[in-house]
């Protein structure tokens, strides 16, 4: 019995090995990488005659990069954030945004980085942002709260638009 | 891995638990009862040196011939040379080389090739009953620390965008080093005179494999495959000098 044991415990485990060694491709980890931009707007309070800043909804909005063909955004209703996919390729992307029908431009100065996941889903580029540039026809300001842009979605710059 | 190796593993440990209680006298009670003289007669009759096993893995060659195809081939050749010291000791030199190379259908490619080794000690666990015949079989537990250093490219891992437009591809080219260590329990028998056959299971946990998003290898020499920690089993032949 025990001499079996011996031969046969080997004998699973060998097999029990080859059926693990797959050769499944498949890349189970997310690779969309997107800044994260909210609206604001500075309000006067009249009882305190102080500025608040309040979340801002645009009644329409409509957002593409600039020269592309192609729009991320169109005229979407009551809106109060959006996710711009930067150029992987460059270190500046520009966007144009149009609030109703005013349009601005926003350009984005970044730097790119390679995050390895795996051999099956290759490199993920991840980028840090350095300055925001916008034109000033509805866009009052841009902050920059998180700089870096990876697969994790957050609130990369905080867009400030004029009352 | 898969839930039905664990599951496997167990019992083979539980089984081997039990076969080395089986090696214990019957009568418990009648061993306990012996004086602490006549064991220690029986523990110094064993001479410190008992010999030298060399030993050559050849379960890769068994799962390779399964496993390797035109997209993944790996290959491994390894051996040990282990001392015998009181025939419950046994300090192990493993060695050897291996390799890989992974190509995926996007024509991503990985390629590897380097030398490793391990230094270790095994533990024998059957331990013969007082007075017996001593019996050259073994349930062999122990620890290594293994090394590895070689070579590996990982080539056309593409980066594309999807909006913007444009591919960009991108090649690496490493030279590194890997250390881990490993957990390992199996069994030795004597088949013929000086011939021994034996496998063992290890668990391997991997001490350096960068942080988040550094390159890493698909496949170490000595160690396999996984991020952190691996499974290896080994199907060993030898001769005792």
């Amino acid at each position: 019995m025990k001499k079996l044991y011996f031969w046969l415990l080997p004998v699973l485990l060998l097999a029990s090995g080859l059926i693990s060694c797959n050769n499944d491709e498949t890349c189970r980890k997310s690779k969309t990488v997107l800044m994260g931009a909210n609206f604001y707007q500075d309000t006067l309070n009249l009882k305190t005659n102080k500025y608040v800043t309040i979340n801002y909804k645009a009644d329409s909005l409509t957002a593409s990069g600039v020269d592309r063909d192609s729009v991320i955004y169109n005229k979407v209703k009551n809106i109060s954030e959006i996710k711009l996919p930067v150029d992987k390729l460059k270190t500046q992307s520009r966007f144009s945004i149009k609030f109703n029908e005013v349009y601005d431009t926003i350009t984005v100065l970044y730097h790119n980085t390679d995050e390895y996941l795996s051999l099956e889903c290759g490199c993920v580029r991840t980028h840090t942002i350095d300055t925001v540039l916008t034109t000033n026809h509805i866009i009052e300001k841009i902050k920059i709260i998180q700089p870096i842009i990876n697969t994790t979605y957050v609130e990369n710059i905080q867009i400030y638009l004029a009352e | 891995m898969s839930k039905t190796f664990k599951y496997i593993l167990l019992s083979s440990v539980i089984l081997f638990a039990g076969l080395a209680q089986a090696q214990q006298p019957q009568n418990n009670s009648l061993a306990n009862t012996k004086t602490t003289s006549q064991s220690k007669k029986d523990t110094t009759t064993v001479p410190v040196w008992q010999g030298i096993n060399i030993e050559i893995d050849i379960e890769p060659f068994i799962e390779n011939a399964f496993t390797n195809n035109t997209n993944r081939t790996v290959y491994s050749y390894q051996g040990n040379v282990q001392a015998n010291l009181k025939n419950s000791y046994l300090p192990v030199i493993e060695f050897g080389m291996g390799g890989a190379t992974r190509n995926l259908t996007n024509n991503t490619s990985f390629r590897s090739e380097g030398m490793f080794g391990k230094l270790g000690v095994d533990f024998n666990l059957l331990k013969p009953k007082p007075g017996a015949k001593i019996k050259n079989n073994y349930f062999l537990a122990g620890a290594r620390i293994g090394m590895s250093q070689f070579n590996y490219t990982i080539d056309n891992l593409i980066i594309e965008d999807n909006y913007w437009g444009g591919t960009e591809i991108i090649n690496y080219s490493i030279p590194t080093t890997k250390f881990w260590f490993e957990i390992v329990a199996g069994v030795r028998v004597e088949f013929f005179k000086n011939l021994y056959l034996g496998w063992n299971v290890r668990n391997k946990h991997l001490l350096n494999n960068g942080k988040y998003g550094a390159v890493t290898p698909w496949y170490i020499p000595g160690y396999g495959r996984g991020e952190t920690s691996a499974w290896g089993f080994s199907y060993t032949v030898g001769y005792h000098f």
